[in-house]
């Protein structure tokens, strides 16, 4: 049992008694009442659970949560698909998914938008050649299980995106 | 600002009564009892700012931004009037089904992880409460018996300490010492759950009339069953009983066949794999128990909320003390679908036991991934027999014989229904004037098969269009030519006997995938990939297919409701299931009332009573004596409510809405427009010209016509409101394989709709029911009919095959799809791309053992069975070609599932084109096809 702190969605929480076992996704949903990261197949391979870490470099990672215990994110900035939007607002990675219809029952949606979001900000730190664009989507993007979708519009959904910030990519 | 408001409250169903498995509904009095909790946000921008089109999904905003909308997100805290008291339920389920299961040892679990309560069959027995109707079967296993099937429940553990029970679940994951068994044990029962013939001789012509053939003579099953499982068939007599004839007629083809006299006869054995749905979102929910109320209620995500409360209200209706429910308080979330697989599953009865035995507190009961292996209904798994005679020289289809086995597994599901859906659809697209297909839904110890996407349609025209392109490759005929010369045309009957209903595009389809860039250029793309890929062969694989859709008993309800200031509110009983209905019902509300719904409420339940709907019989099996009978009561229906399956989402619960809408535009909106048009002198602007509802059209958002000055919504609404007009409609429609229509007293005319009830509003909130002065209720004998509404799809994959290691990597698809009219574009090809993957999934990647080493040990999760990646899919090259409606009026056609079957046998036709192997076993991994080779 430790006593577990750590930032979610730029807000503190806890400190919580929580066991050394409890899976952060177990954290996420009952402790803190954040459904919006999702249980799938909770041995790491679907990655419907990812959310996204602040390093203490700043840079942005994501980790996923059913393979995680809480208290491995002791002292973390964590970000989950309920902390992108800002007053109502949607992220850029969210609005392109919704303008592109690219999920169905959108249960892998939440690790979707957190993952493009990291692939988003990996991008801005280093840049791509705009003919390496949908092979940098595939390699962000390309562990996530979608059943409904067939990944066409989650993929070309990321790709319009960066290719129209043009902070995002350089001539090839 | 359009809206989406999902509250609970009404996607709730109470069922009460002395009878509960009668299922009697309750007054809306007890309903406005419970606290609305609106937990779920508005969908703010999806529609443009004058709501005449949309950008995105009315539920884009809530998915993307983590909103409650799934019943795994839902916690007795968010529930108003649950107890906050959480408790936690596991299922423990056998392993294995062979030996004798004689209980728990419970100290296998080790001293703390002991539960707070648990409960097995004899808690049941004790309590009188037992699956008795559709879910006929033992919930829990005896001990002394041999479990059903791989992955019978044994028993419910209880927890209330989270952690703990997360700890015991990871300790169940595939821990045999948890059971005491006994000695091997052979099944106890493997009597098939049932049998059809289907024998069709044509006539002299095409369109008819046949000689013999299901619709003419009925349906056909098998006297018994031998030993071995294997139907016996009528004693054949050409004069005899329907099923005598059958056999007559039947055996007369095959015998024929076998003597050459049908021409070149082509047979085929071929196998499809058992698989799981693999909805992302395990199944779970949520129940409590009031014991001194006797009040039960339950938080579910289904497919078919009336059906599962029914079988709830079976289970608990000889309940005795203290477990007796008098009510049942059913709640559900905003999703219900899984490809199927959420569509009669057991799971809501394991929730509703959780409940009963933790009175006073909320349960969970959520089954992680394993168990949702080992539990959830399965893909049947086909064994096809096809023989096809063909002229050698014209290549005319002239016979075909089939005889297929779905494997059902060990609890009655839809198996039946699987097998003579697969069996009527045997034949693709094609024309055949002589047919005899058996289908068999068989019993076996293997985790319970259901419903899932393709309905035993996948399996068989998957086997047919391999048979088909084996034959083009042997009389050397051109894959498309030969489709298109057999193809069954317009009017043309199908294996049951009947017309499919509008016009035949199968041939349309084929021409678009004929002249696509990836056929056209397909010597060129060969030649490229093979240049960059040493070690590699490409080949091209085409395949067609037309897919049934409908369930031959589909209701929808609906309501419209226009507000003063023009706001349209839109109440539909149909399930979302991820594909987009509450988007596509609310769009299609503006094909009469010039924009899209502004507020939209999926999966109503509880908001019908002004249509005081009375049913009874059941809409299948009806005679049409029973049906003429009910006729007569204005307020009788065949069937109040069913599941948003068989990709009817489309077809029949945008029906309801449209249906809703036009009255109010017919009623409402256009007399409001005359009213308006016609002030001042001599009739005003209209006075002068020749004003009918028929000229009514709406532009950017505006009511015109005949050239009269654009009217806003908010102008029509406020005239209408004012004249007491119509302001809203609640309809129900009821479709076997047609539609219902029926005749209502409306505005002083006499008015045909394709419904039987209709209530309206008139400027007020309250709602008038309208009694129909005629109905015309479809024919109880097109019960028959089997199938006749259809979708036609067909693909063209490129894919390359690795000549040492069999591995197969699609490399580009072309898909074409008619479907009448989409609804929303953007949905329907968004469907189709998942269709592609979910079949590349099934074609090369997806298998599941049925027994031993299967899903029902307990041990699998998605590292050993394998769904498509993107990285397995060609998500670059991947186009989804819709053809252009006949005309706008084309009714939009279920499509859900027809698109995720031809890229199946179109891969493997693209297999034997790279390497020459015919691989009729499913699914064609790396090894079989080294095999072949």
């Amino acid at each position: 049992m430790a006593k577990l702190k750590m930032t979610v969605n730029g807000k503190a929480v806890g400190p919580h008694d929580v066991p050394d076992d409890l899976p952060m996704v177990v954290y996420l949903n009952d402790i803190l009442g954040l459904t919006g990261t999702k249980f799938s197949c909770g041995i790491g391979v679907c990655r419907a659970c990812v959310v996204m870490v602040e390093e203490p470099d700043g840079s942005i990672t994501t980790r996923r949560t059913c393979i995680a215990g809480a208290t491995s994110f002791a002292d973390s900035k964590v970000t989950t698909v309920e902390g992108h939007a800002t007053h109502g607002q949607l992220s850029a990675v969210q609005q392109a998914y919704v303008d592109n219809f690219a999920f169905q029952c959108g249960y892998c949606t939440s690790g979707f938008v957190n993952a493009g979001t990291a692939l988003v900000e990996q991008l801005r730190e280093n840049p791509v050649d705009k003919s390496q664009v949908e092979q940098a989507v595939q390699t962000g993007l390309g562990d996530h299980i979608c059943r409904c979708s067939g990944y066409v519009r989650y993929f070309e959904a990321m790709r319009d995106l960066i290719l129209s910030d043009t902070t995002l990519t350089k001539e090839g | 600002m359009s809206q989406s408001v999902q509250l609970w409250t009404r996607r709730r169903l109470l069922i009460a009564g002395g009878a509960l498995g009668a299922i009697e509904f309750l007054k809306p009095g007890l309903v406005s009892a419970f606290t609305a909790d609106n937990i779920s946000p508005v969908a703010p921008g999806w529609a443009n700012p004058k709501n005449t089109d949309i950008n995105y999904r009315v539920d884009g905003y809530a998915k993307v931004t983590g909103a409650k909308i799934y019943a795994s997100d839902v916690r007795g805290t968010d529930l108003g009037g649950w107890p906050n008291d959480m408790s936690y339920a596991t299922l423990v389920l056998s392993p294995q089904a062979e030996k004798t299961y004689l209980g728990l040892n419970l100290p296998a679990l080790g001293d703390d992880l002991q539960p707070d309560r648990v409960i097995t069959a004899d808690d049941l027995d004790a309590a009188a409460l037992a699956a008795t109707g559709f879910f006929d079967t033992d919930l829990f296993c005896k001990p002394g018996t041999v479990p059903l099937y791989l992955g019978q429940p044994v028993a419910m553990l209880f927890y209330d300490d989270l952690a703990t029970l997360h700890r015991a679940q990871q300790v169940l994951i595939g821990n045999s010492t948890i059971f005491k068994l006994g000695d091997a044990q052979p099944p106890a029962d493997e009597t098939p759950y049932g049998a059809y013939r289907f024998t069709r001789v044509a006539g002299d012509s095409p369109l008819g009339p046949d000689v013999y053939s299901p619709l003419l003579d009925g349906w056909v099953g098998p006297r018994r069953f031998r030993v071995t499982e294997a139907p016996v068939w009528g004693k054949p007599d050409a004069t005899g009983t329907a099923p005598e004839q059958a056999s007559y007629y039947g055996d007369q083809i095959r015998t024929e066949m076998k003597a050459g006299k049908s021409g070149k006869v082509y047979a085929q054995s071929f196998q499809t794999q058992s698989i799981d749905h693999v909805f992302m979102e395990p199944e779970a929910g949520l129940a409590t128990y009031d014991a001194n109320k006797g009040k039960l209620s339950l938080m579910l995500g289904v497919q078919s909320p009336q059906a599962i409360l029914t079988a709830v209200g079976n289970l608990v209706k000889s309940a005795k003390p203290p477990k007796q429910v008098g009510e049942i308080d059913g709640h559900f979330a905003s999703l219900g679908g899984g490809f199927g697989g959420k569509d009669h599953t057991i799971m809501p009865l394991y929730i509703a036991l959780a409940g009963l035995y933790s009175p006073g507190r909320t349960v969970r009961l959520a089954l992680n991934r394993y168990q949702q292996f080992q539990l959830g209904l399965k893909r049947h798994a086909f064994q096809i027999d096809n023989q096809l005679a063909v002229d050698p020289e014209t290549g005319q289809f002239n016979a075909y014989a089939c005889d297929l086995t779905c494997n059902g597994g060990g609890r009655a599901n839809f198996s039946t229904v699987v097998a003579h859906v697969g069996a009527t659809n045997a034949s693709s697209i094609y024309y055949v004037p002589k047919s005899d297909v058996t289908a068999t839904a068989s019993k076996s110890i293997a985790v319970p098969a259901g419903s899932m996407r393709g309905f035993g349609t996948l399996q068989t025209m998957t086997a047919m269009e391999c048979l088909v392109d084996e034959i083009a490759v042997d009389l050397g005929k051109d894959p498309f030519d030969l489709r298109r010369q057999n193809v069954l045309q317009t009017g043309y009957l199908n294996l049951t006997g009947n017309a499919a209903s509008g016009a035949s595009r199968s041939a349309e389809v084929l021409d678009r995938m004929e002249q696509g860039a990836l056929w056209q250029n397909r010597a060129q793309d060969k030649a490229d990939y093979e240049a960059a890929n040493p070690g590699k062969t490409y080949g091209i694989g085409v395949a067609c297919v037309m897919k049934d859709y409908g369930g031959g008993g589909d209701a929808t309800r609906a309501s419209v409701s226009l507000s003063p200031d023009g706001k349209i509110t839109l109440h539909s009983d149909g399930v979302e299931m991820g594909t987009g209905l509450s988007t596509a019902s609310a769009r299609r509300v503006g094909d009469y009332l010039g924009r899209n719904a502004d507020v939209v409420e999926m999966f109503v339940q509880g908001a019908w009573d002004a249509l005081r709907l009375e049913t009874s019989g059941n809409a299948w099996a009806i005679t049409q004596a029973d049906q003429d009978k009910g006729a007569q009561n204005p307020r009788w229906v065949p069937l109040i409510a069913s599941p948003t399956g068989a990709s009817v989402g489309a077809s029949v619960n945008s029906h309801g809405p449209a249906q809703a809408a036009y009255v109010i535009m017919r009623y409402g909106l256009y007399p409001a427009a005359r009213s308006i048009w016609g002030e001042g002198p001599l009739g005003g602007e209209a006075g002068a010209e020749f004003v009918t509802f028929d000229k009514m059209r709406w532009v950017d958002g505006k009511l015109t016509g005949v050239g009269m000055e654009p009217l806003t919504l908010e102008q029509l609404a406020a005239r209408a409101h004012r004249d007491g007009l119509v302001t809203g409609a609640m309809v129900h429609g009821f479709n076997r394989w047609s539609w219902t229509t029926a005749i209502f007293p409306i505005g002083g005319e006499s008015l045909t709709l394709a419904i039987d009830a209709l209530a309206i509003q008139q400027g007020s909130d309250e709602w008038s029911l309208i009694d129909r002065t005629e109905v015309n209720f479809p024919s109880a004998q097109f019960e028959k009919v089997g199938v006749n509404y259809y979708a036609t799809c067909g693909a063209v994959v490129g894919l390359g095959v690795d000549k040492v290691s069999g591995e197969v990597d699609v490399q580009a698809v072309y898909q074409v799809l008619e479907c009448g009219r989409p609804i929303v574009p953007d949905l329907v090809s968004g469907i189709a791309q998942g269709g592609i993957a979910m079949g590349i999934g099934y074609a090369l990647h997806e298998d599941l053992p049925l027994y031993q080493e299967g899903p029902g040990d307990g041990t699998w999760n998605l590292n050993r069975y394998h769904v498509p990646k993107s990285l397995n899919v060609p998500v670059w090259k991947t186009i989804v070609d819709v053809l252009d409606p006949l005309s706008e009026t084309d009714p939009p056609k279920g499509m859900g599932e027809v698109v995720m079957i031809p890229v199946v046998p179109a891969i493997l036709n693209g297999i034997h084109d790279a390497v020459g192997a015919r691989i009729n076993s499913l699914p064609a991994t790396p090894d079989k096809i080294r095999k072949a080779l």
